[in-house]
């Protein structure tokens, strides 16, 4: 799907953006399903066992990683979701780019930062019916209890590694899947959400 | 449906419905199975058997049939070895008889019953076996035409499948009313609680029950009660017409759910902290004279058909038993207006039970069996004979008694197939002569409840219900709920069981096993034989095969070995249950992995250009990668050939996107490289690439790629497409339990980067236009790296490749992928740029002898017999797989070295894989000098290369070998240096 | 299928983790210094118990980390998980191997 670069125009005409759901009309019933919009993300590497880590994290991103696998800390301007003890994934919300523009300016030298915006794909689940929907697919306890709001799972959805942000609406999902594999896992929840009402074309 | 009784029954008689049944319309009621509407309508004969295909009818009422197999024409396809008890029926349902032709009354093969002696068990070990020949001609086509059961669907199967995971606290399995208790007390106490019940109603055998009272209600009433409550817990889900077939390792438990919307089955595969069996008990049948013709059923099954069907399949009815369950069913035939005999083979009859039946006008005969039986397409008369003391023989015998049904009850066996799946052990219980559960492993966590438990009267199993699920909660951190076993009726139903494994017989075979047609005498004959275990025992006899699974056999057939063997059944043990408890289909093993979901595969940022052009895809590994682009019509050779041409004499294009590639960040990543791979790392300038070969332990060969040094502490890798995630783990894996101490840091960018490779010649030009980047042979030489804007795009461009040619490999982002490529192409339009696809590179590569990993090595190749000596450091003390090197078999060996074959006639393009030999004729056994593993046909050359390994190769250059064709013809081939075409590198420095 | 505790992600199910053969097998500190037989026992030989086995898993559809697993052969029991470094459980009757 065409969308306007982020990048200032060239000697060149402004690049095309280029999506894995081009063409994917949205999703609205039973569940919604949305591609999620663009986010400047990056893979965090470090370790607590350096003290001058978390505080090289607070002052770049205002927030301090989170250190339990599952945990996700953040502000209304980025959010870091932790992958594993030395690995942490941090996402922009969609228009910024601070980050990336640190990192342009040599400002983020310290820590380890990995640039992964094109790496995950967002498709965004939410409704009623998305939890049902993804029980079909996820092999992980997706009861509130077990998988609470505002956290994160990484496993499989239909044997694809996924990274699964359930938001503070318990009813909203945001599943990070690989750009190559982003059109499998859209195929596949539209095809279980059209055999829930087929209504949907 | 002259079988039907005029009132009563769980049907619904305001809505008669109809089906067909072997072409003949009959009517039934919503809440029929198709057994029971059979029955109704005096249909006995349903089946030919297996082996003997003896004439068959309808001997139980639930899953345990081991009978009336029919084939189900549903709307989505033919389903064959479908229970005609487990059938619920519909309107305009549609069935077939199996296993008999041409009809079921006259069927051709009833003919092997006349050669039953000379087919008893294991008859195939021994017979067959001359003339050799006969094999392939005769027997296996004959026994092939008439064995088996079913036959599978000419069509596929349009049914959809799904899926779902299901976590909780406590799996109830079985919605009995022990099954019932539980889940209400966990239900109660606030737990995550699932029950599953296989058929479509809960309730159990108690539906069917209403003179009995349960906390002083009627039975269904108070199921009824229970299951409103379950319904309205919110932490509680049921599911009806699931059947759990399968009990796992830590509590993971399959089941099977049949639904009747737009998904047709529905496999939960539900993990459960702690698990519950209330499957109930299966009642066994009685092995006596010709037990298995049409009109002899299970006892329970007979009750079953009249209480819940409201189905009288019989006017006179000898009911056989040796306990007190079956005078139930004696009852409720005699209340429906059947004339009734019981023949208790025990001599002491119990008093209460007798009383009763003597008041309704039952005969009753003690001590007594069925020693032979009339009818074969219905049984039409039995004759009774009095036992001895010890049941083993016949004192006197009776005459003919005429009969139209005998229902038998042989005792009951506890569904311990799940407990068993669960690594439960059992014990015998002599008294109720049954085998039970009794140790559970810790790794499997469960309870056995109610008649699963050996429960044989409805207070002891709800109190049993309640007891153990209140100690289930409590070691999973519930307390215990409100919940007081109802009042219930206190009768042991079983009473007194003697248990008797096989009835004296005048004549006729007794059957314990009706689905395989496994009597008690071949049993006696695999003793005779020398069987001495119950594993070989099932095995020779088949017994408890198949989709009965002994359901109705195992004990009966254990009973008889144990006799036989002069043991108890304890001493001989059972064999072990495995899943599935019942048959699955395979659509809801498969369910959403079938079609386009039964396999992801990957594509990168530029496929829809490559689709658009008609690029057939090559599976690389996860990914789709174009073959070849055709134009005009092209064959496959010829655009090929066109594509090689374009890249050595002008410009190409191909996407790399699929290579993996790994961000190497830390102080000591130089030194892990080191450690890595064969060459040294740490002298790397920034900006510069070097290729490298990563070795396993062994000092093969099992990954390739170039990596470059980005910075002091910044490397990027990459490595083969089909190897990223197994070098990504490899790598991982020494980081993180050996080498702890390095600060190194591996993360995956293969989905970041797009990577657009340009090779030829003209590359250079094509590229200028659109970089701000010095391209100039010195400003940017080969083996470096540099970072601009290309296309408007921030962009990596290395100067490698794998063509031999100028070469320019471009990363940008992945979301510029599309963007990038199609910029390229146009730029590249003057100077006939051309798109490459997967075979051309594998040509390209193949003239510069450069190795595909797995494809020219096979896990058995060392740096050394490729002749990559130069990679090898000679500085490095250690690094992975070096050590292995130092081992004689490759240090003191002779070895395959990798070489190249020209084939004498430029065209012929050996076959990947072809043997060389020596001589040219080849004497088995011959040795294999070597094989091919690449071959193609080179464009650039007019002619056929390929490349082989071959022992000590290099020694053998210029001399000439033998490919030994799969037609039985040879070839000479000569072998060459592995380079055939720019030999000192000169074209790719440019 | 086994359900195995990730100690970074939890319990999960077997089918994310990738099996990686027997713990505690290290890398001779000298390799060179090996003779064929040890240098080949280091490649080859593996425990092959009937009981408790300290075995090593990665989540490679989670965290991608390697841990080690205390399994038990026969029943599947797991005694428990423990990172690279830390010390095995012990198992119920006090008996901790190696």
């Amino acid at each position: 799907m065409a969308d306007q670069a982020s990048r200032p125009p060239d000697t060149d005409a402004a690049p095309i953006t280029g999506s894995p759901l081009s063409g994917k009309p949205p999703i609205a019933y039973p569940v919604s399903i949305r591609q999620g919009r663009f986010e400047e993300k990056h893979i965090l590497r470090g370790s607590f066992r350096d003290p001058a880590f978390p505080g090289e994290c607070r002052s770049l991103f205002s927030v301090a990683p989170p250190e339990k696998v599952g945990q996700v800390a953040g502000n209304d301007r980025l959010s870091v979701l932790c992958l594993g003890p030395d690995e942490w994934l941090v996402v922009e919300a969609p228009g910024e780019n601070a980050i990336t523009s640190a990192a342009t300016r040599g400002e983020t030298r310290r820590l380890r930062l990995i640039q992964v915006s094109d790496y995950y794909c967002g498709i965004d689940l939410a409704g009623g019916s998305a939890s049902g929907l993804l029980t079909g697919v996820v092999a992980v306890d997706l009861d509130p209890s077990a998988f609470i709001a505002g956290s994160c799972v990484q496993t499989a959805l239909h044997h694809v590694p996924v990274t699964i942000w359930r938001q503070a609406d318990a009813d909203r999902f945001r599943i990070y899947v690989r750009w190559s594999l982003a059109e499998f896992v859209w195929d596949l929840l539209a095809d279980l959400a059209r055999a829930e009402d087929p209504r949907i074309g | 449906m002259r079988h039907r009784l005029p009132e009563g029954g769980r049907i619904d008689r305001t809505r008669p419905i109809s089906f067909e049944f072997d072409g003949r319309r009959y009517e039934g009621y919503p809440g029929d199975t198709l057994a029971s509407a059979l029955l109704a309508n005096g249909v006995d004969l349903v089946a030919r058997s297996f082996k003997y295909h003896r004439p068959r009818g309808i001997m139980a009422a639930g899953l345990e049939e081991a009978n009336a197999l029919v084939r189900h024409h549903a709307a989505d396809g033919d389903e064959p070895n479908r229970l005609a008890t487990e059938l619920l029926l519909h309107d305009g349902m549609r069935a077939s008889s199996q296993n008999n032709w041409p009809g079921l009354r006259r069927d051709f093969n009833a003919v092997n019953s006349l050669f039953a002696r000379f087919m008893p068990a294991g008859f195939y070990y021994k017979t067959f076996m001359w003339p050799n020949g006969g094999w392939q001609k005769l027997y296996e086509p004959v026994i092939r035409a008439a064995s088996g059961m079913g036959r599978v669907p000419d069509t596929g199967d349009r049914s959809r499948y799904d899926s779902r995971n299901l976590f909780c606290d406590v799996l109830v399995v079985g919605a009995g009313i022990s099954g019932l208790m539980a889940a209400l007390g966990a239900g109660r106490a606030g737990a995550r609680v699932v029950l599953v019940e296989a058929s479509h109603e809960f309730g159990g055998c108690w539906l069917d029950r209403p003179e009995m009272t349960i906390g002083g209600m009627a039975a269904p009433a108070w199921i009824a009660d229970v299951v409103g409550e379950l319904e309205s817990l919110e932490n509680v889900t049921l599911l009806a017409r699931t059947l759990a077939f399968g009990y796992y390792d830590h509590n993971f438990i399959a089941a099977s759910q049949r639904l009747d919307g737009a998904v047709a089955e529905r496999l939960w595969r539900i993990r459960a902290r702690r698990v519950v069996l209330a499957t109930g008990a299966i009642e066994r049948p009685l092995v006596f004279a010709n037990n298995d013709r049409p009109g002899v059923m299970l006892a329970g099954a007979l009750q079953t058909y009249i209480d819940r069907y409201a189905v009288l399949p019989g006017r006179r009815v000898v009911v056989f038993t040796n306990n007190d369950t079956a005078y139930g069913a004696a009852l409720s035939a005699r209340r429906a207006g059947a004339e009734v005999a019981i023949i208790d083979a025990r001599r002491e009859l119990p008093p209460a039970l007798a009383e009763t039946a003597r008041e309704t006008g039952i005969a009753l005969h003690a001590g007594s069996a069925i020693v032979a039986l009339r009818g074969k397409h219905r049984v039409n008369a039995v004759r009774l004979g009095a036992l001895t003391a010890d049941k083993s023989a016949i004192t006197t015998v009776g005459d003919w008694l005429p009969c139209d049904l005998v229902a038998m009850s042989g005792g009951w066996s506890p569904a311990v197939q799940l407990h068993m799946q669960a690594r439960g052990a059992l014990a015998w219980n002599d008294r109720l002569a049954l085998l039970q559960p009794s140790a559970v492993s810790p790794a499997e966590p469960h309870v056995c409840v109610g008649a699963t438990n050996g429960r044989f009267d409805a207070a002891s199993c709800l109190r049993d219900a309640v007891g153990r699920i209140a100690q289930t909660l409590g070691e999973i951190g519930f307390a215990a709920p409100p919940l007081e076993p109802p009042q219930a009726p206190d009768l042991d139903e079983l009473g007194a069981i003697e248990a008797i494994w096989r009835l004296p017989a005048l004549k006729g075979k007794r059957f314990h096993e009706f689905q395989n047609d496994s009597t008690a005498e071949d049993l006696s004959l695999a003793v005779r034989e020398g069987m001495r275990s119950i594993e070989h025992i099932k095995r020779y006899t088949t017994t408890g095969m198949a989709t009965d699974q002994g359901k109705t056999s195992n004990l009966n057939g254990l009973g008889i070995v144990a006799d036989e063997l002069g043991k108890s059944v304890a001493q001989v043990g059972t064999t072990t249950f495995r899943p599935p408890y019942h048959p699955v289909t395979l659509g809801v093993l498969a369910n959403t992995r079938r079609g386009d979901f039964f396999a992801a595969a990957r594509k990168t940022p530029m496929h829809s250009w490559h689709e658009e052009r008609g690029a057939p895809m090559e599976p690389v590994g996860d990914w789709l990668r174009p073959w070849w682009f055709p134009e005009d019509g092209e064959s496959k050779h010829e655009a090929v050939s066109r594509e090689c041409l374009a890249v050595r004499n002008g410009v190409g294009m191909a996407d790399a996107s699929t290579l993996g590639k790994i961000d190497i960040r830390g102080k000591d990543a130089a030194e892990f490289l080191d450690r890595v791979y064969t060459n040294s790392w740490q002298k790397l300038k920034t900006g510069h690439c070097r290729y490298g070969l990563m070795l396993d332990e062994q000092g093969f060969v099992f990954d390739d790629g170039v990596t470059t040094r980005l910075a002091d502490d910044h490397f990027h890798m990459t490595t083969t497409s089909g190897g990223a995630a197994r070098v990504m783990t490899w790598l991982e894996d020494w980081l993180q339990t050996e080498w702890r101490d390095l600060d190194v840091f591996l993360t995956s960018v293969t989905e970041q980067w797009a990577v657009v490779q340009l090779s030829g010649p003209r590359s250079r030009e094509v590229l200028a236009g659109l970089t701000d980047i010095d391209l100039g042979r010195d400003a940017f030489p080969f083996m470096t790296m540099r970072e601009g804007r290309v296309a408007g795009v921030d962009a990596r461009i290395f100067r490698i490749g794998f063509t031999g040619e100028l070469s320019f490999e471009i990363n940008v982002p992945a979301r510029f992928g599309l963007h990038v490529w199609e910029r390229i192409h146009a730029a590249g339009e003057d100077f006939g740029i051309t798109p490459y696809g997967n075979e051309a590179m594998h040509v390209l590569r193949a003239e510069k002898g450069f190795i595909i990993v797995g494809q020219d090595t096979d896990g058995t190749v060392t740096p050394m017999d490729l002749g990559m000596d130069w990679i090898v450091s000679k500085k490095k003390p250690d690094f992975l797989g070096r050590r292995s090197f130092d081992r004689p078999a490759i240090r003191n060996a002779v070895r395959k070295h990798l070489v190249g074959l020209l084939t004498e006639d430029p065209g012929l393009v050996l076959p990947d894989g072809i043997h060389l030999t020596e001589t040219r004729d080849m004497r088995v056994p011959a040795t294999a000098e070597g094989h091919v593993t690449s071959s193609y046909f080179s464009p650039v050359l007019g002619r056929s290369i390929a490349l082989a390994m071959v022992e000590n190769g290099r020694e053998r250059i210029g001399r000439t070998l033998h490919a030994q064709m799969l037609d039985g013809s040879s070839v000479p081939v000569r072998v060459t240096s592995s380079v055939f075409y720019d030999s000192e590198g000169v074209r790719a420095r440019g | 299928m086994l359900q195995i505790d990730c100690p970074w992600c939890g319990r999960r199910d077997q089918t994310e983790f990738s099996y990686g053969g027997e713990a505690h097998v290290a890398r001779p500190a000298d390799p060179l210094a090996q003779s064929d037989a040890d240098w080949g026992r280091y490649l080859f030989f593996r425990a092959n118990p009937k009981g408790f086995h300290h075995e090593r898993w990665m989540h490679v559809q989670g965290c991608r980390r390697w841990f080690n697993l205390m399994r038990h052969t026969v029943s599947n029991e797991i005694a428990g998980a423990y990172r690279p470094g830390e010390q095995a459980p012990r198992t119920s009757d006090g008996d901790r191997e190696r």
